[in-house]
């Protein structure tokens, strides 16, 4: 059976059920007898009882002598039930507010409900009683990153990497952090410990690819979003590699093309400013969002066949073709419009030979 | 596509030949229970079961709905009633919260929402609960292979009726008899199951007058025929007599 919770307000518990000292509401005789009341009632049905009185309600946890109510609240945190582990972890904490371990699964739990100052209080109160609690720094690392305290949440990650240097959850996120502020060469030693951790871990094989890549490292970083792709692809980070991809991909158009300029993708672009003007407005808003549409399945920009059709324009293109001419219809309908290609050099040049061919 | 228990599949039968009308499920992420169905009136084509997707097996939960609705159909047409209200109790409710505490000036703006809720919370465990339990105990005497299930949602269901001992809004609290129906099935619950789950209701005050509402569970006759009495005997139990009206159901 499994741990049950309730809470009654104090002013509606039954003080004839107490000893007629004990009865003042709220006194310390009061919460004893209110304590022991429960444990009596509890252990005369063969089970045990956690509770606890505060100034405005008594909140009791009963379950059998053969249950650990810390170990069914874990066990509900495994399968992804939070809220339901919440007043578990909060009675219990009330009850022992001196365990760690509760106060660090209370403190997740804050962090995984958006409670991010009740979080770090929770671990901080977890480490001040095990100073070497790791998982409870890489918590408090997360809850300050999630606050936005960057020096906080390094702070608190670098101690949980002194404390256990093979922490692959306090490398990867402090790799993450590294990252966001752009120093991705102090990032890239802590992203590939956390891979050497946790290789079966989506974000961690994200982190080091996305690094490697930033890094100009594309060739391993594109093979790390390839594997991650394969072995995760209903993760969030997949749609994040193949984005990753997608970058790559561009970065090698670019690095390929003499002087930085793509001859074939201004030639594509001058192409789509002569279409447009004489399709006009409307039709290159039906031509652009199609490809947009297209898009959204992913274009292969790397395969110069002439394998894609639309129904608002004639003709064959390859997925390099559509991607300029979807980047200049961005650029003519709205500038701030991202169409995820680099291709603002091109466009420009194509723009200064179109209006000289006018 | 639910998997149900052969048992369960066959209850649903049931209730489509004696109502002539099929059953439709309808998967709602935000139901606030794990089942609930809606009788098909005035001319509706179906039933809508409407159930709440949960790792717990939906069995039980789904019988018992289904139990409930069996029990009315079983009485001959004509003796088939709907439970109704036009909110008349709300006066009466108002008065007795206003009786039994000193109300803050703050509290007293929130007296008529929270006089609404416990109204509406009020008259849903009258009419569910007491049939509830009829059908409850004849699920666990007649499907052994339900058993688990059973156990399992009659856990999850005493845990919600407890939660309700916390039900407050500012310093207002729903009158403690309000609370018997929830510790009559408590009660019922560990006397079937061997559970502790009326201790709550006893150190809330509403053990009494729940330990009164299961006698005259007991002594009412069991057959779907006596329904509508049960309900009617815990309403006067309760003081809730003309909050409801029992109108012909219209299929």
């Amino acid at each position: 059976m499994k741990p049950y919770i309730f809470s009654v307000p104090l002013r509606q518990f039954d003080l004839e059920l107490l000893p007629p000292e004990a009865r003042s509401i709220g006194s310390d005789k009061f919460k004893d007898a209110v304590v022991i009341y429960f444990a009596n009632q509890y252990a005369a049905k063969g089970e045990s009882a956690i509770v606890t009185v505060d100034d405005t309600e008594i909140r009791v946890i009963s379950f059998q002598k053969s249950v650990d109510p810390m170990g069914f609240a874990q066990e509900l945190l495994k399968d992804g039930k939070i809220k339901e582990a919440l007043p578990f972890l909060e009675a219990l904490s009330e009850a022992k507010p001196n365990d760690a371990l509760v106060l660090y699964n209370l403190g997740i739990v804050y962090s995984e409900l958006g409670r991010f100052e009740d979080a770090v209080v929770r671990l901080k109160k977890s480490v001040q009683l095990d100073p070497d609690y790791v998982h409870a720094w890489v918590g408090i690392g997360v809850a300050y990153a999630r606050l936005e305290r960057k020096d906080d949440a390094k702070a608190a990650l670098n101690k949980a990497v002194s404390i256990d240097p093979g922490n692959g959850y306090a490398h990867r996120n402090l790799g993450a952090l590294l990252a966001m502020d752009g120093e991705y060469q102090k990032a890239l030693p802590h992203f590939r410990e956390a891979f050497h951790q946790l290789p079966d871990d989506p974000q961690a094989i994200y982190g080091l690819a996305n690094c490697l890549a930033e890094l100009g490292e594309l060739a391993e970083a594109d093979q790390l979003f390839i594997d991650l792709i394969d072995r995760f692809p209903a993760a969030p980070t997949a749609e994040m590699a193949r984005q990753g991809r997608t970058r790559i991909a561009h970065k090698n158009l670019r690095g390929a093309a003499p002087g930085g300029i793509r001859p074939d993708v201004m030639m594509y672009i001058l192409g789509a400013l002569k279409t447009f003007k004489e399709a006009g407005a409307k039709k290159r808003q039906e031509i652009t969002f199609e490809i947009a549409i297209k898009g959204q399945s992913g274009l292969d920009i790397n395969d110069p066949t002439q394998k894609y059709s639309l129904s608002t324009l004639p003709g064959k293109f390859s997925g390099l073709h559509l991607l300029a001419i979807m980047h200049t219809g961005f650029k003519q309908i709205d500038p701030s419009m991202n169409s995820g290609a680099d291709f603002d050099v091109e466009y420009e040049a194509a723009k200064k030979l179109f209006g000289e061919e006018k | 596509m639910l998997k149900l228990l052969p048992e369960t599949k066959n209850l649903v039968d049931q209730l489509e030949q004696l109502s002539h009308r099929p059953v439709e499920f309808m998967r709602i992420d935000s139901l606030p229970v794990l089942a609930s169905i809606k009788l098909a009136r005035n001319g509706a084509p179906y039933h809508i079961l409407q159930y709440r997707p949960s790792n717990s097996p939906l069995d039980y939960y789904i019988a018992q709905q289904v139990g409930i609705a069996l029990r009315m159909f079983e009485q001959p047409e004509g003796q088939r009633f709907d439970f109704s209200s036009d909110g008349s109790g709300e006066k009466a409710l108002e008065s007795i919260i206003k009786a039994s505490a000193r109300i803050s000036s703050e509290d007293m703006g929130l007296l008529p929402m929270f006089v609404k809720s416990v109204h509406q919370w009020a008259l849903m465990q009258l009419r569910s609960i007491p049939i509830g339990m009829r059908v409850d105990a004849w699920l666990f005497e007649s499907f052994p292979n339900m058993r688990e299930a059973i156990k399992e949602g009659l856990a999850e269901q005493q845990q919600m009726n407890a939660a309700a001992l916390g039900m407050s809004v500012g310093k207002l609290t729903p009158p403690s008899n309000q609370f018997a129906p929830a510790a009559a099935y408590a009660l019922f619950t560990d006397r079937l199951l061997g559970t502790s789950y009326s201790i709550p209701f006893k150190a809330a005050g509403a053990l009494e007058e729940g330990i009164e509402l299961l006698v005259i569970f007991d002594q009412m006759q069991h057959s779907s025929a006596y329904d509508i009495q049960l309900v009617d005997a815990w309403a006067r139990e309760l003081g809730m007599q003309g909050w409801y009206q029992w109108i012909p159901y219209q299929p």
